[in-house]
């Protein structure tokens, strides 16, 4: 069934009822970085995608969601599923490559003369779908309409850092900020908080964006022709767009909230595309005649987080003991059928490998490696001012299924311990009131990293106002530092160290980074397909297989 | 009679006046934060749930609140939805058609099928096809519409290739064909009961004085068959009137497995979400409809059963 | 009306069968919430599963056992709470009658116009409490049926002999109500009863279904089958057994109700 699709300006876990909610991959060339292939009918592993494709004109791709969209502008709504949308239509100053690197999007290049100032040289020729050419005025009021607390509800954040945004040249834009931010770059991306449109279109639009009435207007190689919430979008090729031609004309969304009825789709030929399947259906997806299923590493977190300021997690034995008892291998084994690997970090690998490439594993595993042991478990209870035991409640979104079945098993472990946790399913929306709650001392984060920037999740928990209310003067000097710090390399060693240094008090325990899986159909390929991939325009590349 | 429809008109406006304060209330008292919920898990900025708030009219003390919602709604503004910025109009006109249709097509279905085999039951009551049909219609009213309709879908959808799987289709004919399968689903249930109303009031019809008496005069057996049919179907036209209300607001699920959009998942999805403006209109939308059906019925109840229009309405 | 007395045999069996599980799911069912989440799922027929296991490693069978529980008490206590608060008002109204009368009739009106489904739904998408919140907004909204009914059963035999007779002896008026009247009306009130824990039954799995109902852990056979969706193809146990379990209740049930509402209406029009 369908669950609100309304989720944090970064994308936070959204999902279809009984689906996880999920994305794509990671690879990058790293061994462990999994990018396999499998076929439909004859059910073999490793079928090579890599043949010869062509961009073959294909005249109508239908892809089906798992659920729904009730606003197409992610300033208003912004789950995943509102980004790959977006991402199609609109655009922005900069975009990630299929490696995670920022390269010119809008903008064909940029420089930042000082800590504080980005000055953006806009790529010449670009038009809007209806033909009109983008200026300079255009970016800056699309700044303005990303910051505006009303219009965006879920980008004005992200610009609270910024001063001004003006037009410096014909072809120029000058972004001042109010303090040094590195991380700033990733606000002008259309993955994560910028939509390039016109004031005419918004005006048009009575203020109503991205709803039926009023599609959303951009630069994109697609246009919206239609959109009707809880039911689909769809989107027509630009054939003016910048970047070229792409091989697919017509693009359909639908959003078909239950799982079996998509897969029945599937079966009858009705879609072409499945994206973020259930990976409790896996299998009949293999099993469907010519139908390839693709998994990549989706760049999600899931954790715990205890709230040190409420008891009894304000005793680092309570918060090391449950750690303890977390049969982290078991879960990613059982949970979610081994698509994913055990986390050893608040930071997934995906947003240093474009950094520090196949050694981001490596660097990560110090940060938390605490083992699955259940004697040292019960004797750190024992140390712990509650060494009988305690009783308490976590809350988990209607939405994330692998996570209460954690919270159950884990429950189960401990009991033994004298600890009860009972777990409360509730409505996502409501799950947002549980995260940093002094009603919630046990709590946990479905995380889905927006940008590619390495800082993404810990800018937010390991900073101020962090859910677990964790505070430490030396961990924030290291915040303040790697927002300063120009070097990519030195700045992914302040970030590893923060967290490392973090958890030796054990504010959150890192459980899984998820992996989330495509099917296709087999006529079809996606070029490049990586982590990265549906938050850019992604229906541009997919091609006939020869 | 011109005077009983307006009592009744006006008594259905004191009941939506009631249900929508309600409503309202329950959405007020209990927790949650509809702007708070825009912005997503992070601690929002005061400025941006102040600026959310200031958009939506929330900051707004409770009862102020409900009184210009219902000066909007007096004057056919039903507001804009918080969570999708869509106008509520806009966002609920294609739904209630669609709904609607779905339960139209149900009933149609659930008449054709549920009265037929109900008077025939009756009218063979003990019979192997009696105990045939009632046991089954036990069955479905008992089955849940979810494995109801996948069984279909697969069936019908998948093997045999006759009906599409999804969606409600592009619109006119094509939108009716999509609704073929939802509505067999939605009427599994449903015609199951109405074959049990109209099975017991045919049958009991066929144990009064009178049908003995018909015979004994010499009747024949079609003529005592349509005067028995006469008289049971009042009843049996007024139960299937509440049906239609029933249907209307009983289509979630099958909305779900069959991925429509129709009112019941968006309730479902604001109701959680505390989108006020789109749970009003819909519960207030469902509840006029289910009571002018049923003001519909006993109309044509007083126009059908001479009983009545002599006694007058109450 | 002929009815093989096999009918309520038929019904029985499934109905006794379900009450064993209602009563006795401690021992039936000991481990019917045990985990093994290193077994995970497995199919029907796996070794010491009947029907399977699902993925935190519960025994299915033995959680539909222990499930039985919440699929029909909920429903039972909906359908005797209606039925109650339905006798009352329905007798008091139909007695008493007058002002109070109307008041009542049109209370059961506005109740009766109320969309059952999304009431229910909207009340619990917002209060918190789950299961029970659903059984007392279901109780309420089911009750206006058994107004009526009773309303109209008291009507009827306020204008018998009996209770004229018992009039002129001057006996009470509370008396007569219940030691006369309600007796009478008592038999159609359990038919009706027990067709309302099957609606109720259908309804709150329904409801469960859609996430509206029992928290995770508890057996519940709406909430299985809502967790067993997506795990048909590696174990169809988990979707199978609480679907199957849900029909063939609801039909006893049912049967049963129908086929005492037929009794009860034959020995009324004997009379």
């Amino acid at each position: 069934m369908s669950q609100p699709l309304s989720v944090s300006r970064r994308a936070l876990l959204q999902g279809a009822g009984g689906s996880a909610l999920l994305l794509l991959i990671a690879a990058c060339g790293d061994d462990n970085a999994s990018v396999t292939t499998t076929g439909g009918t004859d059910g073999g592993e490793g079928i090579d995608t890599t043949g010869p494709a062509t961009a073959e004109e294909i005249d109508t791709l239908t892809v089906a969601f798992p659920s729904s969209l009730s606003n197409i502008y992610p300033g208003q709504e912004a789950g995943n599923f509102n980004y790959y949308v977006a991402v199609l239509v609109a655009e922005a100053l900069a975009a990630p490559d299929s490696t995670g690197k920022l390269v010119g999007a809008l903008a064909e290049s940029w420089t930042q003369p000082d800590a504080t100032t980005y000055v953006y040289t806009l790529r010449s020729g670009v038009t809007f779908s209806d033909g009109s050419a983008l200026t300079a005025d255009d970016i800056v009021y699309s700044v303005g309409l990303a910051k505006d607390e009303a219009m965006s509800p879920n980008t004005a954040y992200y610009w609270a850092n910024v001063d001004k945004a003006e037009k410096t040249a014909d072809n120029e834009v000058t972004i001042t900020l109010l303090s040094p931010d590195v991380a700033f770059e990733w606000g002008p991306v259309a993955a994560n908080a910028m939509w390039v449109t016109a004031e005419r279109f918004v005006t048009a639009a009575g203020g109503e964006l991205g709803t039926p009435a009023a599609l959303f207007t951009g630069t994109g190689p697609y246009k919206v022709t239609s959109f009707e919430p809880d039911k689909g979008v769809e989107l027509e090729r630009v054939d003016t767009y910048w970047g070229g031609k792409a091989p697919v004309k017509t693009v359909k969304i639908e959003f078909i909230p239950e799982e079996t009825t998509r897969l029945l789709a599937r079966k009858a030929g009705d879609i072409d595309m499945a994206i973020s399947i259930s990976l409790d259906q896996e299998q009949q997806w293999k099993d469907t005649d010519a139908t390839d299923v693709l998994f990549a590493a989706d760049r999600s977190y899931v954790g715990i987080d205890f709230n040190t300021a409420v008891e009894p997690f304000d005793d680092i034995h309570v918060r090391k003991a449950i750690a303890l008892a977390c049969d982290r291998a078991t879960y990613v084994e059982k949970l979610i059928n081994g698509h994913g690997e055990v986390a050893t970090a608040l930071t997934v690998p995906q947003q240093i490998e474009s950094v520090v490439g196949d050694k981001a594993r490596e660097m990560l595993a110090v940060v938390y490696d605490l083992p699955f042991d259940l004697e040292a478990a019960k004797a750190e209870l024992a140390l712990s001012k509650v060494p009988d035991g305690f009783s308490c409640k976590v809350g988990v979104s209607s939405s994330a299924p692998q996570v209460s079945q954690f919270f159950q098993a884990l429950a189960a472990t401990v009991k033994d311990m004298g600890i009860t946790i009972e777990v409360e399913e509730m409505p996502v929306e409501q799950w947002y009131g549980t995260i940093g709650s002094p009603d919630w001392g046990l709590a946990y984060m479905w995380y889905f990293n927006a940008t590619g920037d390495p800082a993404e999740l810990i800018s937010w928990f390991l900073a101020e106002g962090n859910p677990a209310s964790y505070t430490s003067e030396e961990v924030a000097a290291l915040l303040q530092q790697q927002r300063e710090e120009a070097d990519p390399a030195l700045r992914v060693d302040l970030i590893i160290e923060a967290q490392r240094l973090a958890m030796e008090d054990i504010p959150y325990v890192p459980l899984w980074w998820g992996e989330a899986a495509t099917a296709i159909d087999d006529a079809f390929t996606i070029d490049d397909f990586g982590s990265y991939t549906l938050l850019s325009p992604w229906t541009t590349r997919i091609l006939t297989k020869g | 009679m011109a005077r009983f429809i307006a009592v009744r008109l006006a008594a259905t406006l004191l009941l939506l006046l009631a249900l929508s304060f309600i409503v309202f209330g329950l959405l007020h008292l209990t927790p949650g934060d509809p702007a708070r919920n825009l912005l997503g898990p992070r601690n929002p900025s005061p400025e941006a749930l102040a600026a959310i708030r200031e958009k939506y009219r929330l900051d707004e003390p409770f009862l102020r609140q409900y009184f210009l919602w219902l000066n909007d709604v007096l004057h056919f503004r039903f507001g804009t939805s918080i969570r999708s910025d869509t106008p509520v109009t806009t966002l609920l006109a294609d739904r209630v058609v669609l709904t609607l249709q779905l339960a139209l097509m149900s009933f149609v279905l659930t008449v054709a099928v549920g009265v037929p085999l109900g008077i025939a039951a009756a009218w063979r009551a003990g019979s192997l096809f009696d105990r045939t049909v009632s046991v089954s219609s036990v069955i479905g009213v008992g089955a849940p519409s979810y494995a109801v309709g996948l069984v279909l879908l697969y069936v019908f959808g998948v093997w045999l290739e006759i009906f599409p799987v999804y969606g409600s289709g592009d619109g006119g004919l094509d939108t009716w064909w999509h609704l073929v399968l939802p509505a067999i689903t939605l009427a599994f249930g449903i015609g199951a009961l109405a074959f049990k109303v109209t099975r017991t009031a045919v049958a009991s019809e066929l144990q009064q004085d009178y049908v003995a008496f018909a015979y004994s005069r010499g009747l024949t057996h079609s003529q005592v068959r349509a005067l028995v049919l006469r008289n049971a179907l009042i009843p049996v036209a007024t139960s299937l009137g509440l049906v239609f209300g029933f249907l209307f607001g009983g289509t979630i699920l099958v909305e779900v497995t069959f991925a429509l959009s129709g009112i019941g998942g968006l309730l479902a999805s604001s109701v959680t979400f505390k989108d006020i403006p789109v749970v009003q209109a819909i519960t207030l939308i469902t509840a006029a409809v289910i009571a002018l059906t049923a003001l519909a019925v006993d109309v044509l109840y007083y126009a059908v059963d001479p009983r009545v229009r002599q006694r007058g309405l109450r | 009306m002929k009815r093989l007395p096999i009918t309520p045999l038929v019904a029985a069996v499934p109905l006794a069968v379900v009450a064993v599980f209602v009563v006795g799911a401690q021992w039936l069912a000991p481990d019917a919430t045990t985990q093994d989440i290193y077994t995970g799922v497995t199919p029907p027929g796996t070794d010491g599963h009947l029907f399977g296991t699902d993925q935190l490693g519960r025994d299915i069978w033995q959680l539909s056992i222990a499930g039985a529980g919440s699929a029909v008490i909920g429903p039972i206590v909906i359908a005797i709470g209606s039925m109650m608060l339905g006798l009352l008002l329905g007798t008091l109204a139909g007695y008493i009658g007058g002002g109070l009368d109307l008041v009542l009739s049109k209370y059961a009106d506005l109740l009766l116009a109320l969309p059952t489904t999304l009431i229910a739904l909207v009340v619990a998408g917002l209060v918190d409490g789950g299961y029970w919140v659903t059984v007392l907004v279901l109780l309420v909204l089911f009750s206006p049926t058994d107004i009526r009914i009773a309303r109209g059963a008291v009507m009827a035999q306020a204008t018998r002999p009996y209770i004229e007779s018992a009039r002129v002896l001057q006996l009470s008026r509370t008396r007569i109500m219940f030691r006369h009247i309600l007796p009478n009306v008592l038999p159609i009130a359990l038919a009706t009863m027990l067709l309302n824990v099957a609606f109720a039954l259908v309804a709150m799995s329904a409801l469960s279904f859609l996430g509206f109902g029992v928290g995770p852990g508890t057996p519940d056979w709406g909430r299985q089958l809502s967790d067993g969706r997506d795990l048909i193809g590696q174990n169809w146990g988990a979707v199978v057994v609480p679907g199957l379990l849900i029909i063939i209740t609801a039909a006893a049930i049912n049967l049963m109700g129908d086929w005492l509402q037929e009794r009860f209406e034959q020995r009324g029009a004997q009379r």
